[in-house]
Formats: C-alpha cells, sequence, structure tokens
C-alpha cells in the first residue's frame, strides 16, 4: 500500500517534470533508461539465484508456459475489439492494432504511425504506455482479485522487463520464468500482428 | 533484448552464488524497490515530456484509456483459466 502509493506519487511527478521540461535530455530521451533496467533485471535474477527451490518448480512447468502468450493475444484482441463496440469514434481494424501493441509502445506507436497515420500512433502509444504503468501500478490488487499469472498478463512484452521486478514481488519468484518467455514470445509478435492487421 | 537477458542470467549466478548471505538479499530487495521508483518516474516524464501527446490528450486520452483497460482486462480473463494449472503443476 505504502509502496503503492509512492509508486503512483512518482509516477505523477514524472508526467509534471516532463510536461514543465525540467528534466534533462539525457534522463528522457538517454541511455539512462536502459542502465536502469539492466540494474533492474541483475537484481531480479539475484533474487532468483537466491531461491534455488523457485529454479526447480520452474522447471517443472514446460509447455504451459507457452500457453501464457497465446491466451494473452486472445485476451487482448478480444478486449480490444469489443472497445470498438463501444466507442463510434475507432473503427474494430484500428482498436484491434492498438490492442496487438501488447504493451510494447514505443515499437507499436512507430508502425502504427507508419501504416495508419499520426492519429492512431499516437493512441497506441498512450494505451500501451498505460497498460504498462497499470501493470506496475497495480500488480498487488490484480495478484489479490485476478491471481498470480494477472500482472504477467497485464504486463503483455514488458513482463520480461519493466513489469518484470512487480511480477516478482507481488505473484512471486515461481512467475520469473513465466514473465520472461511471455514477454520475449510477445515482443515477436506485436510487431508481426500489428502489421498483419493494418495492411 | 540480448543484453536484458545477459543481465538477468548474471543475476542469477551472483544469487547462486551469494544465496547464503541473508544481508545481501535484503539490501537488494531494497535497491530493487528504489530503482522501480525511478523508473516510474521516468515513464511519467517519458509521458508528459511528448507535446504532441499532450497536446492531443483531450481528443484521444479517452479512447486510449478505454483501448488499455479492454486490451489488459481481456488479457488477464483469458489467462485466468491457465493460472490454476500452473498453480496445480507447481506444487
Amino acid at each position: 500500500m505504502k509502496n503503492g502509493l509512492i509508486m503512483t506519487g512518482m509516477f505523477v511527478a514524472g508526467i509534471c517534470a516532463g510536461w514543465v521540461g525540467l528534466l534533462p535530455n539525457w534522463i528522457i530521451n538517454g541511455n539512462f533508461k536502459l542502465y536502469l533496467l539492466f540494474a533492474l533485471m541483475l537484481f531480479v535474477g539475484i533474487q532468483l539465484g537466491c531461491d534455488i527451490d523457485v529454479l526447480r518448480k520452474v522447471l517443472r512447468l514446460n509447455f504451459i508456459v507457452l500457453l501464457v502468450p497465446v491466451c494473452v493475444i486472445i485476451g487482448s484482441l478480444l478486449g480490444s475489439g469489443f472497445i470498438s463496440l463501444i466507442l463510434n469514434e475507432i473503427s474494430l481494424k484500428e482498436s484491434l492494432a492498438v490492442g496487438s501493441g501488447l504493451g510494447f509502445y514505443s515499437m507499436s506507436s512507430i508502425l502504427i504511425t507508419q501504416l495508419s497515420g499520426e492519429k492512431l500512433g499516437i493512441v497506441a502509444l498512450l494505451a500501451n504506455s498505460l497498460r504498462e504503468v497499470m501493470t506496475v501500478l497495480l500488480a498487488p490488487i490484480f495478484v489479490r482479485y485476478f491471481g498470480n499469472l494477472a500482472p504477467v498478463a497485464s504486463g503483455g512484452a514488458t513482463s520480461m522487463d519493466v513489469s518484470l521486478p512487480v511480477i516478482q514481488k507481488y505473484s512471486g519468484g515461481d512467475y520469473v520464468i513465466v514473465a520472461i518467455v511471455n514477454g520475449l514470445v510477445l515482443t515477436l509478435v506485436a510487431p508481426l500482428l500489428i502489421w498483419l492487421i493494418l495492411s | 533484448m540480448v543484453s536484458i537477458l545477459i543481465y538477468f542470467f548474471v543475476g542469477i549466478i551472483l544469487g547462486i552464488l551469494f544465496r547464503s548471505h541473508v544481508f545481501i538479499n535484503r539490501v537488494v530487495h531494497r535497491i530493487t524497490d528504489i530503482a522501480i521508483f525511478i523508473l516510474l518516474f521516468i515513464l511519467g516524464a517519458t509521458i508528459g515530456s511528448n507535446k504532441s501527446l499532450i497536446q492531443n490528450f483531450s481528443s484521444i486520452g479517452f479512447e486510449a484509456v478505454i483501448l488499455a483497460i479492454g486490451a489488459t482486462f481481456g488479457s488477464i480473463l483469458a489467462t485466468y483459466p491457465l493460472s490454476s494449472i500452473i498453480q496445480r503443476k507447481q506444487k
């Protein structure tokens, strides 16, 4: 709870600081975020290595792990397709393309801008960033109501990097490998799906 | 993407080597929390500093929020049946 408040506060503070233009360029566009991710991956690995039992459990999972990204893709497409029925401003094809971003906002916004235009590109950027932010901020709530796999599913392609530390924390170390496999598969599939839907 | 996985595997090896040091484990937990806070700040800053996104927010904001909710909850619900299978397998 306390962490959740601090995280929300940091996110809002970040939006304000970015909006006002307080921050030096290297924080926003430079490699700073990448180095931070590297550090986080190292820490997640250390915590996993400390817990040998978890590593043993993970090896028992085998092919079921691959069903996770398949279900995530189906769920994202059904979910965003359903939204197009409610919203008049966006067509089925467009909302499916945004949903196919699977949280991979940098790639999906660039690709969608090229294939469909700037407006839908910005929608994809915002929608997929929000998916990542929702996962990081709401992970404990998702776990409580939908089980340990929920943050892996909601994180989509980001379950292998940005969302991974919160997955480890709230779902448990057992889900780290599931999350990495899920993230890898979705990162590869997302551009392909967008291209198939829009071309 | 490959380098991210390399850092992850180096971490696992370090973790196995130092697994008996409770102190290191606790410090790593703490640093991870702080790193997540910084990461969220940067995520916010990336969104806030995107001028075209902020300018168009009134026209596309609602669509994007609803689409994000739809795709996210769609994924969570679609994987829900798998979660009990995975839990059983790990017992």
